[in-house]
């Protein structure tokens, strides 16, 4: 080696120890970025979501704790209207079944609100009876069906999550999937809670959905499923139905 | 069997491991594995070149184009952009014409073409940035875990430097072989740091997803 290029050769070593520190740092700055946007992020929707369930639950318990018996009462009065008037009578007949209506109708969203069933019975009691009134309510033929097998018990907090996350799929399997079938299969395994879907309907060309970030729905359950400290995996094609595949700590 | 040879001869174990975890890995790295086995290749093709005709440009020649195609399909089915994917095609294609351009019209076959294989280094260093800045906003696990992750570290490190000794091995600087022997030296640690790096991302490839009946 000519002496010059010796000098050459140790200008070469320095920069490439230069450019090895600049990767370093680009390295070291990427993953903390990352760290820290994760924990941002995780927090945001930790309050969003927070903020939402506990809304639901103070609509609902108004509806049916102060609306309900309000309702009841008015009922109550009319009922005990006394009127020889036939016209009269079938007046009060007509506003005291509308008040019924009313009832059930509050009822009915007070529920959907805030299942009274999740809070008394637990999760799978209220999955049972969310997908009985799903079949009787829809005039598509979707048939859902259910299998669980828990060995361990969830924590409430992530059983509001988990209900609310079957909520979703069926919802967006009755209206965007055109499928006749829907399988839901939960279970506790290794600590961890796996929670199965699948769908015969005609998927949708995943990429292309998060890539323009038309899927609201799709959002929500990685949400829910990032918040509870899990992870979710989504397989669909067009044509090809969806699967769902949620792993959560337990 | 000479230390050089020996190093370079690290991507044995990424690759290895790869083909052995070939059945049960997700798709999307199918291309990762091609580069790896590509490059062993590369390294074996290079030594029968040299030992057969003394030097080994039409290998080295033939894997910058082959390597940069394998890469270039390993991005695009990463999805690392919607302009990337869009124009692929074309960026495949002018990238050949330049490959084919410099090999035809400023080098030939029996040359290091390094024109070339700056740019396509250039190319792969920023795909993997891309690749690194798309997984910032939509990685939610532990990135020192994810595959994509570690590959995309590795491509950068290996290209960077990559660049910088191609650049000072340009044959337009007159070098003395011994010069030149101790730069190339610089890129045989690299690579074996980046075959490292590589086998830490094939471990890390997850399973293909089983969906099991209860």
């Amino acid at each position: 080696m000519h002496p010059e290029e010796k000098d050459i050769y140790k200008f070469v070593i320095i920069v490439a120890a230069v450019l090895s520190i600049i990767i370093a740092y680009f390295i070291i700055s990427i993953i903390r970025q990352q760290r820290r946007t994760l924990k941002l992020n995780q927090e945001k929707i930790q309050a969003e979501i927070s903020t939402m369930e506990n809304e639901r639950r103070r609509i609902a318990s108004d509806l049916h704790d102060e609306l309900g018996p309000l309702l009841s009462a008015v009922k109550l009065q009319i009922s005990s209207l006394d009127t020889q008037d036939e016209q009269d009578r079938a007046l009060i007949a007509k506003s005291g079944n509308h008040i019924d209506e009313i009832i059930r109708k509050l009822r009915d969203i007070s529920n959907n609100l805030m299942p009274n069933t999740l809070i008394r019975k637990g999760l799978i009691a209220a999955i049972d009876e969310f997908i009985e009134g799903i079949n009787q309510l829809q005039t598509q033929h979707l048939k859902i069906s259910f299998e669980h097998q828990i060995n361990q018990a969830i924590p409430k907090e992530k059983e509001i999550h988990l209900y609310r996350i079957i909520q979703e799929i069926i919802h967006n399997t009755l209206k965007h999937a055109s499928a006749s079938s829907l399988q839901i299969k939960l279970k506790t395994a290794d600590n961890k809670l796996i929670l199965f879907t699948e769908d015969n309907g005609i998927g949708f060309d995943y990429a292309t959905r998060r890539r323009d970030n038309s899927g609201l729905g799709l959002y929500n359950l990685g949400s829910r499923a990032e918040i509870m400290g899990g992870e979710l995996d989504i397989t669909t094609e067009p044509a090809k139905g969806m699967r769902c595949l949620f792993e959560i700590p337990l | 069997m000479d230390i050089q040879f020996a190093l370079s001869l690290g991507v044995l174990l990424p690759a290895g491991l790869a083909l052995f975890k070939l059945k049960n890995i997700d798709n999307q790295y199918y291309w990762f594995v091609a580069f790896l086995w590509t490059g062993l290749l590369f390294e074996l093709a290079n030594r029968f070149f040299i030992w057969r005709f003394g030097n080994n440009t039409i290998p080295w020649n033939v894997y910058n184009i082959l390597e940069f195609l394998i890469l270039m399909q390993m991005f695009r089915i990463w999805n690392i952009g919607e302009k990337f994917r869009k124009w692929f095609g074309w960026f495949m294609a002018g990238s050949f014409v330049l490959w084919m351009g410099e090999l035809l019209f400023i080098g030939s076959i029996h040359r290091f073409n390094s024109y070339f294989a700056i740019y396509y280094c250039f190319m792969v260093v920023i795909a993997a940035v891309t690749a690194l800045n798309q997984l910032i906003v939509t990685e939610k696990r532990n990135m020192l875990r994810n595959p994509k992750f570690i590959i995309s570290i590795g491509l950068l490190i290996f290209f960077t430097f990559r660049i910088f000794v191609e650049s000072i091995l340009m044959p337009i600087l007159r070098i003395s072989p011994e010069f030149n022997q101790r730069i190339f030296g610089i890129q045989i640690y690299i690579n074996l740091l980046v075959n490292l790096i590589y086998l830490i991302a094939v471990i890390c490839i997850p399973k293909k997803r089983t969906f099991t009946n209860l």
